[in-house]
């Protein structure tokens, strides 16, 4: 079985990959890899024309020249003290740390409950909780703030942990619900015939197979509260000390200023923690059931 | 296998509580103002409208184009941004050289946050954007800057796309953690049979895949119905109410007109849609494990 | 434990106790108690924060005085705000000074988020569209009757626009108007002068365009400007003098009268004579000041004090640009420009500081704010001594100001609607009886 055809749908980064000896393998390899890099080069191409309108000086940056005329790296660093990136990464970086550990755990229990201890009950809350996925979040905010100043949140990072995380859970219990299901309930009535508790059968056996699955729901959580506009921007007063999308948008809104060339140096440097948080996730998409838990 | 209700309620707990505190008050005001007559300013001037709100939506023609558009958008965004996933998700999966490179490609545009994207387009696609200059003095393909978020037409395609251009990495990861899944052997045992690379994609990939499909369809439905940002940004729902969508019908009465009841009802109608659309999950799986 | 240790069963008849990913479990255990120890952190903490900070705390007269806006640092503005600031704390109305930016789309669901929650700032920017009446009657703001400011520059028609029932409720700090701009070189070059009458406009259509020029770019996406152009046609159309859009909105008038359909036409005759640039619909702020200082079009509108900054930033080629009124339909008639407050101040009736508040409003309009406002190209709405010798396009613009006529609709509701049908009209898709149809019925 070619290297190729393993691929679609082998499963394992640690499985063995069998290379068959041949040129039609190694060419299709080849025509694989050149497709990967392609179609990522021209899916980012919107993204390269950011990246040159972020280095153009302050009048080049508004003409309307397909290729920039001038070479301003600085504008990195004048986004970078200007719009107090540090204070507004650091703040965003906090509450998404905060929010996804806070949704993913609630999340991932909630969900094996509601997937293996199926009942009308579990049913029911199930779609009352992703009812708050579904609701469109502009008539949610105003009733959300009430409520927030009611608990007494207000005006602190915690308390858009606290908002991020609740807006996350549906998306966590829904998508691990969905990955949850797949795993197949012999492996753990095997350990709870064995004698371990359902908590432990769900941290031994069930959990460590939920890896890519935990990791890819932490990495929508991420998005979900990094980009997220409307939480910060009605529980932080302060723009300057808010999160990073509020705080971009209030620094470079039409009226205030025009510096395209800014906001395209700040908006990449934002995207940078997201990156690295995905690039550190990589490795939990390895593993699951390939390692042969199915061997009976 | 018994499991006593304690322990259950210990699992699902924490999550209800959570929601029960958070997120019950305000979706049900969201739901619940529909009912009502309301500029959202002062609550005590909140009054009862029955099903008022729920008539007047039924003969409103901005409504309905709204819905049009909604349903049109979630259909074919839902369709491109699946299968152009799924495809990459199957290509990544080679771990070829350069799949890395193309796995960081899809993700950084989910990444983004609606203010750059906006920019990002109004630079590409203006009368003097980027694209226009290739199309016109480049290429000399056309004499006239083609308005991709000015005509009303074009404008509803141009959203799609960057929709689809944003979202479509979203798709390709929760694809590509399904196919982790998918057990080694039962390749090999096709490939022993005999069963082709097509065949094996038909009978062994995507029935293995079907509850991820179900699952990923019906988030990007959800998604869908209640879309907001992207097309705020780009549009603001013109030119000429062209590119309207539920939500930035629902903004608007919300916001700049106070009728928050109004709004509320157009919740409710995302509402119901979005929850009819969980219930192509079932289908979709098939039998389940 | 090694491989096979995983692989033994640990207990009889089991074949795979801990399938191979048994090893990270310690990540996993770690994953746990990070959760556990988030939740208990964020859960103390928050008691902490509630103790603490937060929405409690007895108001006092003296505290901080937080003033929002929708301008940014880069508009100049901020430094006017942050001296008026520095003397109500001078006067010991207030503890220290602190200032927010909003941007404009957000403003209103901020602000009334802010108001409905309990915790307004003590000075806010009120947007001159019909969220203003609607802040009143939701018992919002607090009357500024009481605060004493002299405003010698403000227009009574104005003025009559700042009083919901009688009662002041927002005072401007400074004002504009809105004109058409247009390039002084590429005019020059052509040999056109700037026109005196509506048809003239509309004629340099042909001489603009023959030279490859875009003649008038309007951000018709931000859809306010579309209602603008209606307002400044509305000025000639309506021979009581500005009364006819205080009477609509009173209800005394209807929106089927003639100065409301004249207007629409005259609009209408704009958008069908070719004036507009291409793809006008797709234009917002960004899109037009670029084609303007790209020299890609000769004229825009609209041009008030806060783009008049953004302009200059945006030339590319250093050319000198003038600005003119929407003109007249007919010679002899004096042009006007629309206009109004440009920043207004509101206190919210809820807000923590209000003596601070006062007087930060008063301080405000004191002639030192007023010369520091013109300094940076703003028209005072308070009274100034020695004006300073002035040229150019700030010139023209208090120049203009005297016969300024309204701008702003203040019922949400037609607002709205005008909005919505002249970005129809001017992007080619409607008429003007479309026009007056749909504000009739939003009135309705």
């Amino acid at each position: 079985m070619s290297a190729i055809e393993q691929g679609i749908g082998a499963g394992g980064g640690r499985a063995s990959v069998r290379r068959r000896a041949g040129s039609r393998d190694g060419i299709r390899r080849a025509l694989a890899s050149i497709m990967c890099i392609g179609i990522g080069i021209v899916y980012l191409l919107p993204l390269l024309w950011v990246v040159t309108l972020s280095v153009r000086g302050r009048t080049d940056v508004l003409s309307l020249r397909v290729l920039p005329h001038s070479f301003r790296p600085r504008n990195y660093v004048d986004a970078f003290t200007q719009f107090k990136l540090g204070t507004l990464l650091l703040h965003s970086a906090f509450i998404t740390a905060g929010a996804v550990a806070l949704s993913v755990a609630m999340s991932v229990t909630a969900a094996y409950a509601m997937s293996r201890w199926r009942s009308r009950l579990t049913e029911g809350l199930f779609l009352l909780i992703l009812l708050g996925l579904m609701v469109p979040p502009a008539t949610m905010i105003v009733p959300f703030f009430v409520v927030m100043i009611n608990l007494g949140f207000y005006n602190s990072l915690v308390a858009v942990i606290l908002g991020e995380a609740a807006f996350g859970l549906p998306l966590g219990i829904l998508i691990l619900r969905g990955y949850i299901d797949r795993i197949p309930p012999e492996l753990t009535d095997a350990a709870r015939v064995d004698g371990a508790t359902p908590w432990r059968a769900f941290r031994l056996v069930a959990l460590p197979l939920l890896r890519p699955a935990v990791a890819t729901v932490a990495l929508f959580i991420t998005l979900s509260a990094w980009n997220d506009f409307l939480l910060p921007l009605v529980l932080l007063p302060d723009a300057t000390s808010s999160t990073i999308t509020v705080g971009l948008a209030s620094s470079v809104g039409t009226y205030g200023q025009l510096q395209p060339g800014l906001l395209a140096a700040a908006s990449l440097m934002a995207v940078v923690p997201v990156l690295a948080v995905f690039m550190a996730a990589r490795r939990y998409y390895v593993g699951g059931l390939s390692a042969g838990a199915l061997k009976s | 296998m018994f499991v006593s209700w304690r322990v259950k309620a210990a699992f699902i707990g924490p999550a209800v509580a959570y929601f029960g505190v958070f997120l019950l008050v305000p979706v049900l005001a969201a739901l619940g103002f529909a009912w009502t007559r309301w500029s959202g300013i002062d609550l005590a001037q909140a009054t009862w409208n029955g099903t008022g709100n729920f008539t007047a939506l039924v003969s409103d023609a901005v409504f309905k184009e709204a819905l049009v558009h909604t349903l049109t958008y979630v259909v074919v965004s839902t369709v491109f941004v699946n299968v152009i996933g799924l495809a990459l998700a199957l290509l990544i999966n080679t771990r070829v050289r350069g799949h890395e490179a193309l796995r960081v490609a899809m993700f950084v545009p989910l990444a983004l946050s609606p203010v750059i994207v906006a920019v990002l387009w109004q630079y590409l696609l203006g009368p003097y954007g980027f694209v226009n200059q290739v199309l016109g003095s480049v290429l000399g393909v056309t004499d006239k800057p083609v308005s991709f978020l000015g005509d009303p037409h074009l404008a509803f395609i141009t959203v799609i796309a960057a929709t689809i251009w944003q979202f479509a990495g979203g798709n390709m990861l929760l694809y590509y953690a399904g196919l982790q899944s998918l057990p080694q052997e039962r390749m090999e045992a096709a490939a022993i049979d005999g069963a082709g690379w097509l065949s094996r994609l038909r009978w062994v990939v995507l029935p293995h895949l079907r509850p991820t499909v179900a699952v990923v369809v019906a988030l990007n439905l959800i998604g869908g119905w209640k879309v907001f940002d992207l097309v705020y940004v780009l549009t603001r729902g013109g030119p000429d109410r062209s590119t309207e969508v539920l939500s930035t019908y629902l903004y608007e009465q919300a916001f700049t007109l106070n009728n928050v009841g109004f709004a509320s009802a157009i919740a409710c109608v995302i509402c119901l849609l979005a929850v009819v659309s969980t219930l192509v999950r079932r289908p979709i799986a098939g039998v389940e494990y | 434990m090694t491989n096979d240790e995983r692989r033994a069963p640990t207990r009889a008849g089991r074949r795979q106790a801990v399938p191979e990913g048994g090893v990270r479990m310690d990540r996993r255990e770690l994953l746990r108690k990070g959760a556990a120890f988030g939740v208990g952190g964020t859960l103390t903490s928050s008691l902490l924060a509630a103790c603490g900070g937060g929405g409690g705390g007895a108001s006092s007269a003296s505290g901080p005085l937080a003033v929002w806006t929708q301008q940014a640092a880069a508009t100049g503005y901020p430094t006017v705000f942050a001296a008026g600031g520095r003397r109500v704390v001078a006067n010991g109305k207030a503890t220290s000074y602190r200032y927010t930016t909003v941007e404009p789309t957000d403003y209103n669901t901020k602000l009334k988020t802010a108001c409905i929650g309990g915790l307004p700032p003590d000075v806010c920017y009120m947007p001159t569209d019909g969220n203003y009446p609607a802040f009143v009657e939701a018992n919002l703001l607090a009357p500024l009757g009481s605060v004493d400011v002299e405003l010698p520059n403000v227009t009574p028609a104005v003025m009559e626009t700042l009083k919901v029932n009688g009662t002041r409720y927002a005072i401007p700090l400074d004002l504009n108007n809105l004109t058409i701009g247009y390039n002084k070189r590429i005019f020059a070059k052509l040999g056109l002068s700037v026109p005196r009458t509506f048809d003239e406009l509309l004629a340099l259509n042909k001489p603009l365009r023959a030279a490859g020029y875009q003649p008038l770019a309007l951000p018709v996406k931000d859809r306010w400007a579309c209602s603008d152009i209606f307002l400044a046609c509305l000025a000639y159309t309506d021979p009581s003098n500005g009364q006819a859009l205080p009477k609509a909105e009173h209800g005394e008038l209807p929106w089927t009268a003639e100065p409301f359909v004249h207007a629409a036409e005259m609009a209408e005759r704009l958008q069908k004579s070719g004036l507009l640039a291409d793809g006008i619909s797709s234009l917002d702020v960004l899109g037009t000041i670029t084609l303007f200082g790209n020299e890609k079009a000769a004229m825009m509108y609209p041009v008030g004090n806060f783009f008049a900054g953004l302009i200059n930033q945006a030339n590319q080629t250093g050319f000198e640009y003038g600005i003119f009124p929407v003109p007249p339909p007919a010679a002899g008639v004096k042009a006007r420009a629309t206009g109004g407050a440009a920043i207004l101040w509101a206190v919210p009736a809820k807000a923590k500081n209000k003596d601070g508040a006062f007087d930060f409003l008063q301080e405000m309009n004191k002639p030192r704010i007023a010369s520091l406002l013109l300094s940076k190209g703003f028209i005072p709405a308070g009274p100034y001594t020695n004006p300073p010798k002035l040229s150019g396009v700030l010139a023209d613009m208090l120049k203009l100001q005297p016969d300024v006529a309204r701008r702003g609709l203040y019922v949400p509701a037609v607002s709205t609607a005008l909005d919505n049908a002249m970005t129809a009209l001017l992007g080619g898709d409607g008429s003007a009886s479309d026009v007056i149809k749909q504000i009739q019925s939003a009135a309705a």
